[in-house]
C-alpha cells in the first residue's frame, strides 16, 4: 500500500465472518481500503457485496454473530497511528461521533422522535463540544458584567465561577447542586442560550432554510432531505476527521439528491474532513467522489481515482458493471449469474464463474490486491495478480 | 378493427379525503392526481416519472381500478367517436338517460362486480418492492397459480402446467415452485410478481417503479425481459419509474408529472432532446450522470415539492421556477400541443410560441 | 400415478418441514423454553393417563372425587380435618376426605378443559369480530369497539363473578329460535355469494324460507338444559375474556391490511374472504397464538380462583381450585405446617401448570417474533 503520509485511515487484510444457523457467512475476505486527508473515498458495489459491513467495522460497530477475525484497522491521528481493532469501548466510545462520525440512509430512523432537532443537535455539542460552548458563555457573562450594576455583578460572578468550574470538571459536585437552587442556576439557561445559537448556527452551514423554526421541529415534522441535513450537522458537529455516509441519499428525491451532493462539496472544502460515501448508484459517484473503490462479494477488486475508473476500468466487474448501466439506444447488457451466497463462496477469485476472462488459475487462486498503475490497485489475474 | 388508443383517461381525479375533528368530518383534501388526461396506444410502452409525492404511483392504481377515481372518466380500448360523443354529451345534457346508459357501458370507473372481475384479467400491476408485494406465507406455486384459482380458469394439471409456462417464461423453473419467496434474491422475487401479473394473459400492465428495489446488474435483466415479453404477449406498459435512464431506455413515449398534473409529454428521443418545461428541465439536469467529466457546479433546482393538500395557486411550479411570469400565479397552464404530439403545461412556453 | 402424486405431496410439505426444523432449533437453545415445553408435555402425559394413574370406581363419574368413607367414621373432632400423606392416600385428604391425589390427577383434566375451551371461544369471537371491524372499518369499526370498551371497562374477575351468579343453572331453551337465526344467517350468505348459479341460489332460498317459518310458527322445539357452576365459570370466563383478542387481532389485520401483497391480491380479483382467509389471516396469527398460549395459564387461574371462592365447580369435583376451597378453613389451624399439604399440592399443581404456558408462550414469542427471526 502506498506511504504511510499518505491516508488518515487504511483498512489491511479485513476479514469477517457470521456465524448464523444456515452457516457460516464469509461477509469479508480480506477488504484492503485507504482514505486521505479531505478526500471523498466512493465505495461501490451491489448488494451483500459487504459495503456496509466495511462502515461498521471501521468502528466496531459490527452485530453479533458477525465477528472480526482478521486484518488491521489503522487510524492515523497527528504522528501516531493506532490499530482500532485492538482498542478498548471506551476508545472506541471517544473516537465515534467524535474523530469518525456515520450517516445512514434513512435519516428519520436515527433521530429520536420525541425531542426537537434543537434537543438533539444540543446533546451531541454537550457531548463533545463542552469546553467551546462554556467558553463564548464566559464571555458573554463577561460582556454582561460590564454593564451591570453592583447587585448583578455578585450573581454574574457566581455564575462565571460556576463556568470556569465546569469547565475543569463538568460533573463536579458544586455545579450539580447549583443546577438546583433558582437563581443561582441562571448559568445553565446561559449555556443553553449558547447551544441554540450553535445550532442555528449549524443548521444554516447545512443551507437549511429558516433555521430557527426547523430548530424547534420533531423529526416527523421534516422532509426527507431536511432529516438528512439535520443527521449531517449531527455528525458534523464536531468536525471529525472522517464522516462514513451509508448511501445517505438512496431514498430521496433525485432534484434533492443534487441539493444534497453539492451541500457534501461545500462542507468538504469548509470542514476539510475526509468522507467515505458508499452507495450503489456509478452516477453520484461520478458526480461526488474524488476516488473509487469497487466492491465485489467481500472483496475490494479495484481501487482508483475517479476519472481513471470511468476511462480505464481494469477488473472485468467494473468493466461489467460500467456497461450495465442503461444507455438509449443500445441493448441492455447484464452480468450473467447472480451474486454467489457468502455461506459457500466460490474458490479463489470470486467472480470467476461470472467472469468472461476467466483462466485456469482463477478458480485456485484468489488474486492479491497490488498496484498495477499509479494509484489504481485490482485483484486480478489479468494484472498479475497471483504473485 | 383493433383500437389505436388503447387507454384513454379523461380528466381523472383522486382525491384523498383527511378525516379531523370528533366526528372526523372532512377538513381538507389530499390531491393526489388532480385532473390528468393522458392518452396510451396500444403496444406501446409509456413512462411515467416524477418525484415522490407527484402522483405517478397514484395515478397507475387507479386507472386499473385499484384505487377508487374522485371524478374523471377511463376509456379502455373503447373507440375514438364514442369518447368523443360522451365528452360532448357531459358538456351539453349531463342528465340525459342516453348519457347514463353510455357510460354504463363503456366508462371503466363504472364498472363493477362481474364486469370488473372480467376487466382486471386484462389490466394488471406489478409493484415496486418484491418483498412487500409477494405473500409470505405461500409458496411460488400458489402465488403465480392464485390469479387462475380466482377466475376459475384452470383445475389441477391444467394449472400447474400454465404456472410452469409462465415461470419458464420469467426466467424460472419448475424446481422453483415449491418455495417460498424469502428464499429467492430480489431479482427472482421480481420474476415471480411479473409472473403473477402475466398468468392471466393481460392487456395492459402498469409496472409500478420495478427495477428500483433490484441492483444495478439485475435491473438490466429485468428491462431485457420486460422487452421480450412485450413482444411475446403483445403488451401495452404504463412504466412509472422516477429513474430517468432506465425511462429513456424502455419507453417510447414519455410523460412528467408535478403534484398531481402531468406537465409534458412527449416521444422519448423528442423529450430528452428538446425539454421545454421548466420542472421537466430542471429534474433531467439533475440526474447524476455517470461520466466525472461531466460535473454540475450547483444544483439545478432549490427548494423541496409543496405538500399536495395546498398546492399553489396557478401553475403549481411557479415558487419555484425561475421563468415565472405573473400569469403563472393566477391560471393553471392547460396542457397544448406545441408540435408533433408534443405537449406541455406552461405559460412561459406557449406564450413564446 | 401415484407415487407422483406422494412426491408432490412430499415436495410441498418440504418448506413447511425446514420452517419447523429451524423453530425446533431455536427452542432447544433457549433453556426457559424448554423448561415450559417439559412441563407442558408433562402435563398432557398426566391427562392421557389418568385412568391409569388414578382408576376410578367402576360405575362412577370419573370426575368425582372419591371420599375415604372409612376414615370419616372416626371420632367428630377429627372427622372431617385432612389427614396428611398416608400409604393410602399419597397426597392426603382434603376436608371432608376426599382423597388429593386423586383430585389432583383428574383436576389436570379439567384444567386443560377450562384452558381450551375458553381460549377456543375467545379467539373464535375475536377473530370474527377483530377481522369484521378492522377490515370493514368506518362506522361498523367504531361501534364494535365502543362494545369492545365498554366491556374492558369492567374489572375481569368481579364481572366473571357477577356473571357466574346471575347465569342460572337451568335453561329452557328456544331451540328453534336459534336454529332459525342460524339458517337466516346461512340465507344471508347465499344471497351475497358471487359464486353460486343463479337457480342453485333461489331453490336453496326458498328451502330455508320455508324450514325458517316450520320452525318458528308450526313446530318448536324446546329444551331444558342443566349446566354446572363449572360450566357457567367457562362461559363467563368467554364473555370476559373476548374483547382483548378483539383488539389484538384487530391491530393486527389494520397493519396487514396494508401491505402490498394484500393490495395485489386485490388486483388479481380476490373477493373479500379470500382476502381475509388467504392473506391477512396466516400472517396475522403469530401475536394471537402468542397471546393464546400466555392466556391458557391465566384462564386456568382465573377458574381456580373462582372456584377457591366458591362460585366455580360443584362439591366434590375434580378441579384444583375446589380442592383449596374445601380447605380453606385449615390453613393456619394448628399450627402452620399440620395441614399444609392441603393447599400446598393443588397449588403447586396450579403453579407449575400456569408457569408451564406462560415459558411456552414466552418461547413462541421469542421464536415467532419477525424481528428476532434471521430473516
Amino acid at each position: 500500500m502506498s506511504s504511510f503520509d499518505e491516508y488518515i485511515l487504511s483498512i489491511q487484510g479485513l476479514i469477517l465472518r457470521f456465524y448464523t444457523y444456515e452457516g457460516i457467512v464469509e461477509a469479508l475476505d480480506g477488504v484492503n481500503l485507504n482514505i486521505k486527508p479531505a478526500e471523498i473515498l466512493g465505495l461501490v458495489g451491489e448488494t451483500g457485496c459487504g459495503k456496509s459491513v466495511t462502515s461498521l467495522s471501521i468502528l466496531n460497530l459490527v452485530p453479533p454473530p458477525g465477528r472480526i477475525e482478521g486484518g488491521e484497522i489503522t487510524l492515523r491521528e497527528g504522528e501516531k497511528t493506532i490499530n482500532i481493532l485492538e482498542q478498548h469501548e471506551d476508545f472506541l466510545r471517544k473516537i465515534r461521533g467524535n474523530l469518525i462520525s456515520m450517516i445512514f440512509q434513512e435519516p428519520r430512523a436515527y433521530l429520536n422522535p420525541v425531542f426537537t432537532v434543537e434537543e438533539q443537535l444540543g446533546e451531541v455539542l454537550v457531548q463533545h463540544r463542552l469546553g467551546e460552548l462554556l467558553n463564548s458563555t464566559i464571555q458573554k457573562i463577561d460582556m454582561e458584567l460590564e454593564k451591570a450594576d453592583k447587585l448583578k455583578r455578585h450573581l454574574l460572578m457566581l455564575h462565571k465561577k460556576l463556568c470556569l468550574k465546569m469547565l475543569k470538571n463538568p460533573r463536579s459536585l458544586s455545579v450539580r447542586v447549583a443546577s438546583k437552587i433558582p437563581l443561582v442556576n441562571g448559568f445553565k439557561s446561559k449555556l443553553r442560550m449558547e447551544i441554540r445559537k450553535k445550532v442555528v448556527e449549524l443548521l444554516k452551514d447545512m443551507e437549511i432554510p429558516d433555521p430557527q423554526r426547523v430548530a424547534r421541529m420533531y423529526p416527523h415534522e421534516l422532509s426527507g432531505g431536511m432529516a438528512q441535513r439535520v443527521v449531517i450537522a449531527m455528525a458534523l458537529a464536531c468536525n471529525p476527521k472522517l464522516l462514513i455516509a451509508d448511501e445517505p441519499t438512496t431514498n430521496l428525491d433525485v432534484t434533492v439528491q443534487a441539493q444534497i451532493l453539492h451541500l457534501i462539496r461545500v462542507l468538504r472544502e469548509k470542514y476539510k474532513s475526509s468522507i467515505l460515501y458508499i452507495t450503489h448508484d456509478l452516477g453520484v459517484v461520478a458526480e461526488l467522489c474524488d476516488r473509487v473503490a469497487v466492491m465485489y462479494a467481500g472483496n475490494v477488486v479495484e481501487l482508483a481515482d475517479v476519472y481513471e475508473i470511468f476511462k480505464n476500468p481494469l477488473h472485468p466487474y467494473t468493466r461489467a458493471l460500467l456497461e450495465s448501466i442503461p444507455r438509449p439506444g443500445k441493448e441492455f447488457k447484464s452480468i450473467p449469474g447472480t451474486v454467489p451466497s457468502l455461506i459457500n463462496p466460490p474458490s479463489g477469485c470470486r467472480f470467476h464463474d461470472r467472469c468472461q476472462f476467466a483462466m485456469e488459475i482463477c478458480n485456485k487462486v484468489k488474486p492479491k490486491f497490488i498496484e498495477v498503475g499509479k494509484d489504481h490497485y485490482v485483484a486480478c489475474h489479468l494484472f498479475g495478480g497471483g504473485k | 378493427m383493433e383500437n389505436e388508443v388503447l387507454f384513454h383517461v379523461v380528466k381523472l381525479k383522486k382525491y384523498y379525503p383527511i378525516l379531523g375533528g370528533l366526528l372526523k368530518r372532512k377538513v381538507a383534501e389530499v390531491k393526489a392526481v388532480d385532473s390528468v388526461t393522458l392518452t396510451i396506444k396500444r403496444g406501446e410502452c409509456f413512462g411515467l416519472v416524477g418525484e415522490s409525492g407527484c402522483g405517478k404511483t397514484t395515478l397507475g392504481k387507479t386507472m386499473i381500478m385499484l384505487l377508487k377515481p374522485t371524478d374523471g372518466h377511463l376509456f379502455y380500448d373503447v373507440p375514438q367517436e364514442i369518447v368523443e360523443e360522451i365528452i360532448a354529451l357531459e358538456t351539453k345534457d349531463p342528465k340525459s338517460t342516453k348519457l347514463k346508459q353510455l357510460k354504463k357501458q363503456y366508462c371503466l370507473e363504472e364498472a363493477s362486480g362481474r364486469k370488473l372481475m372480467k376487466m382486471r384479467q386484462k389490466l394488471q400491476i406489478v409493484y415496486q418492492d418484491p418483498t412487500t408485494s409477494l405473500n409470505p406465507r405461500m409458496l411460488v406455486k400458489d402465488i403465480v397459480g392464485e390469479p387462475l384459482k380466482v377466475h376459475g380458469i384452470a383445475q389441477g394439471s391444467e394449472r400447474r402446467r400454465r404456472v410452469i409456462e409462465v415461470l419458464e417464461k420469467v426466467g424460472l423453473t419448475e424446481r422453483h415452485l415449491y418455495r417460498y419467496p424469502h428464499e429467492f434474491s430480489g431479482g427472482q422475487r421480481q420474476r415471480i410478481a411479473i409472473a403473477r401479473a402475466l398468468i392471466l394473459r393481460p392487456e395492459f400492465v402498469v409496472l409500478d417503479e420495478p427495477t428500483s428495489s433490484v441492483d444495478v446488474s439485475v435491473r438490466a435483466q429485468l428491462l431485457d425481459l420486460f422487452q421480450e415479453l412485450r413482444k411475446d404477449f403483445n403488451l401495452t406498459y404504463l412504466f412509472v419509474s422516477h429513474d430517468l435512464s432506465v425511462v429513456e431506455c424502455i419507453s417510447d413515449r414519455v410523460g412528467v408529472m408535478y403534484l398531481g398534473k402531468i406537465v409534458e409529454v412527449a416521444e422519448t428521443q423528442e423529450l430528452f432532446k428538446n425539454t421545454l418545461h421548466p420542472y421537466a428541465n430542471a429534474l433531467f439536469a439533475s440526474v447524476p450522470v455517470p461520466d466525472p467529466t461531466k460535473r454540475k457546479m450547483r444544483a439545478p433546482l432549490r427548494g423541496e415539492v409543496p405538500s399536495p393538500v395546498n398546492p399553489p395557486a396557478g401553475c403549481r411550479f411557479h415558487p419555484r421556477c425561475q421563468y415565472a411570469i405573473d400569469i403563472c400565479s393566477r391560471e393553471e397552464p392547460p396542457l397544448v400541443d406545441v408540435g408533433n404530439g408534443h405537449l406541455v403545461a406552461c405559460h412561459v412556453v406557449t406564450c413564446k410560441k | 400415478m401415484d407415487s407422483r402424486r406422494w412426491d408432490e405431496i412430499k415436495k410441498s410439505l418440504q418448506p413447511t418441514i425446514k420452517e419447523w426444523k429451524f423453530i425446533l432449533n431455536r427452542i432447544k437453545k433457549s433453556p426457559l423454553s424448554l423448561v415450559g415445553v417439559a412441563l407442558i408435555i408433562f402435563y398432557i402425559l398426566i391427562a392421557i393417563l389418568a385412568p391409569v394413574l388414578a382408576p376410578p370406581k367402576p360405575g362412577a363419574d370419573p370426575f368425582m372425587v372419591p371420599r375415604d368413607w372409612l376414615l370419616l367414621k372416626r371420632p367428630i373432632l377429627e372427622r372431617t380435618a385432612p389427614i396428611p400423606p398416608t400409604t393410602n392416600h399419597i397426597f392426603g385428604t382434603t376436608e371432608g376426605q376426599y382423597d388429593l391425589y386423586y383430585g389432583c390427577i383428574w383436576g389436570t383434566i379439567t384444567a386443560f378443559r377450562t384452558g381450551v375451551y375458553v381460549t377456543f371461544f375467545v379467539l373464535l369471537i375475536g377473530l370474527i369480530l377483530g377481522v369484521v371491524a378492522a377490515y370493514y372499518g368506518g362506522i361498523i369499526d367504531e361501534i364494535l369497539m365502543r362494545f369492545t370498551d365498554i366491556i374492558i371497562a369492567f374489572p375481569g374477575l368481579i364481572l366473571a363473578m357477577a356473571l357466574v351468579v346471575a347465569i342460572p343453572n337451568v335453561f329452557n331453551l328456544n331451540l328453534s329460535l336459534i336454529i332459525s337465526i342460524v339458517l337466516a344467517f346461512l340465507a344471508a350468505l347465499i344471497l351475497l355469494s358471487r359464486r353460486l348459479k343463479i337457480t342453485v341460489k333461489i331453490i336453496s332460498e326458498a328451502i330455508l324460507i320455508i324450514a325458517i317459518c316450520v320452525l318458528l310458527f308450526v313446530y318448536k322445539i324446546e329444551w331444558m338444559m342443566t349446566i354446572n357452576n363449572l360450566d357457567k365459570v367457562l362461559i363467563s370466563l368467554v364473555l370476559v375474556g373476548w374483547p382483548g383478542y378483539t383488539r389484538v387481532i384487530r391491530g393486527e389485520v389494520l397493519r396487514v391490511k396494508n401491505e402490498d401483497y394484500v393490495e395485489a391480491a386485490r388486483a388479481i380479483g380476490c373477493s373479500d374472504f379470500r382476502i381475509i382467509t388467504r392473506h391477512i389471516l396466516p400472517n396475522s396469527v403469530y401475536p394471537i397464538i402468542i397471546m393464546a398460549s400466555l392466556d391458557i395459564g391465566s384462564i386456568v387461574l382465573s377458574a381456580a380462583a373462582l372456584s377457591f371462592l366458591g362460585l366455580g365447580a360443584p362439591e366434590g369435583y375434580a378441579d384444583w381450585g375446589w380442592l383449596i376451597n374445601i380447605s380453606r378453613g385449615w390453613i393456619g389451624q394448628a399450627g402452620l405446617f399440620t395441614y399444609l399439604h392441603a393447599f400446598l399440592i393443588p397449588g403447586i399443581f396450579i403453579f407449575t401448570f400456569v408457569l408451564g404456558w406462560n415459558l411456552l408462550g414466552d418461547a413462541f414469542r421469542d421464536i415467532l417474533d419477525p424481528t428476532l427471526r434471521r430473516r
